[in-house]
């Protein structure tokens, strides 16, 4: 790795116009409830009804302490709240893109101003849905071990 | 006589083919679509169904992993297809680096614009700057405040699992994320702020779906081609109402016309920003940190590069 000096052509500025302060705090708001909130969701629905992955989440995060150090060495856990968001993605909406330029993609020609909705391909569940906890022991200790990836 | 009617036959005529030539595009493309009715494209089905997600689903189910939908008069291709969205996401990302356009982020080239709807050079220098935001010393303090919330929510959680019947995680969920954020956004976390903080949630639950589903996107979808035009009268009556209702009352809560909580919102942070009482000001909230990088106008970063 090496450091360049920066001169004009190459050099990025970083600020923000004291105008888009308020609109990105807004961002922060709107974007940190609902994908959070959902993720949390998603997980807690995966551990209520895979109790066979509850056990080895369980018993990946129940003999270490939480700090930020720690948290990265939970592998099993990590491998869980990927997959949990692989089936069940927090925001459709945002994953859409739309085409600015025209393009070949696997000889289908899509052309500049479409819109791609990606999906996943297991069936997806409504938000809304009422979460009987079997137990709250594990859902507890993964909440803890949440609060530092957070 | 026969000059005015024949005017008319020839727009009519006109605005059939336009309508018939704007719909054959996935013919053209050999790309299966579902029956298309002629005004709203797929739109009044996307609509009228409980679930959307649920409905793309159905139509996978029939027409295969790559299909394409009319929303409107946009044409929106959906996949499901791992290699399909291997080649849109990583080769050719550089084609599809924006998000979906909705009314009031189609004409965004001179507004001011936050991260997620900037595009181009304004989401570069946005996104450098956001990454002073996120430094180590800086996560450390936030995780020390999230752990404040996260005792609240566990007290919250303990009371409600001691009942036989269930509950719903979801509004508990809801209300650690939107205090953990509120809390780092704004660094202040008296009663007032606390009292407010649940006003702001109520109006964060009603955001988008306000936005996106009322009579002028519809419009805005159904004719894009008119689409700054109501983009700018949705500000204009959502303007007026906030006009009303600030002349009507001073209190900021109760208001007789209902304002867009997004704008509602984006009216109440600013007020908050511009507020220049510095004693209540906490350096480590994510305004402080705004303001710091905005105060250091222009500083250049040193680009680190691979040898």
């Amino acid at each position: 790795m090496k450091v360049m000096s920066c001169n004009s052509s190459t050099a990025v500025h970083r600020y923000i116009k004291i105008d888009e302060i308020p609109n990105n705090l807004l961002l922060f708001l709107l974007a940190s409830t609902d994908t959070i909130s959902a993720a949390l969701t998603y997980c807690t629905y995966t551990l209520a009804k895979y109790p066979l992955e509850q056990e080895s989440v369980y018993e990946n995060i129940s003999n270490q302490s939480f700090d930020l150090d720690r948290i990265n060495l939970m592998d099993y856990l990590d491998m869980f709240v990927r997959e949990t968001l692989r089936l069940y993605p927090v925001s459709i909406t945002a994953m859409a893109r739309q085409c600015t330029k025209d393009c070949t993609v696997l000889n289908y020609s899509i052309h500049k101003g479409n819109t791609l909705e990606y999906m996943q391909s297991d069936r997806m569940l409504q938000l809304c849905f009422v979460i009987y906890l079997p137990t709250t022991k594990l859902i507890i200790h993964l909440i803890i071990a949440l609060k530092c990836s957070l | 006589m026969f000059i005015p009617l024949l005017g008319i036959a020839l727009i009519i005529m006109y605005s059939i083919m336009f309508v018939r030539n704007r719909y054959s595009y996935f013919k053209c493309n050999h790309v299966p679509t579902p029956h298309i009715n002629y005004v709203f494209g797929h739109l009044k089905i996307l609509r009228s169904v409980t679930s959307y997600s649920r409905q793309l689903q159905r139509w996978t189910d029939q027409f295969g992993k790559v299909y394409g939908i009319f929303e409107g008069a946009q044409p929106i291709w959906v996949s499901s297809d791992v290699e399909f969205l291997q080649e849109i996401y990583i080769k050719h990302f550089s084609c599809f680096n924006t998000r979906k356009p909705e009314m009031l982020t189609r004409n965004t080239e001179d507004s001011v614009v936050h991260l997620f709807d900037a595009r181009g050079s304004t989401w570069k220098r946005q996104r450098y700057a956001f990454v002073s935001l996120f430094t180590p010393i800086k996560l450390w303090h936030m995780s020390m405040k999230i752990n404040v919330d996260i005792d609240h929510f566990l007290a919250t959680l303990f009371q409600n699992s001691s009942c036989t019947e269930g509950f719903n995680i979801i509004p508990l969920y809801q209300e650690l994320a939107f205090n953990v954020s509120c809390r780092q956004v704004f660094g202040n976390d008296n009663m007032d702020m606390q009292k407010m903080y649940r006003i702001y949630l109520s109006k964060c639950k009603g955001v988008s779906a306000d936005i996106n589903q009322g009579f002028l996107a519809t419009l805005d979808l159904l004719f894009p081609e008119f689409s700054p035009l109501f983009s700018r009268f949705f500000l204009f009556q959502n303007r007026m109402r906030a006009k009303l209702n600030r002349w009507v009352s001073r209190n900021e809560t109760t208001n007789l016309f209902r304002e867009q909580p997004a704008f509602w919102l984006m009216g109440s942070i600013r007020r908050a920003v511009n507020d220049e009482d510095t004693i209540n000001r906490n350096p480590d909230s994510v305004l402080e940190s705004f303001r710091s990088i905005s105060k250091n106008h222009q500083v250049s970063v040193h680009l680190i590069q691979h040898a």
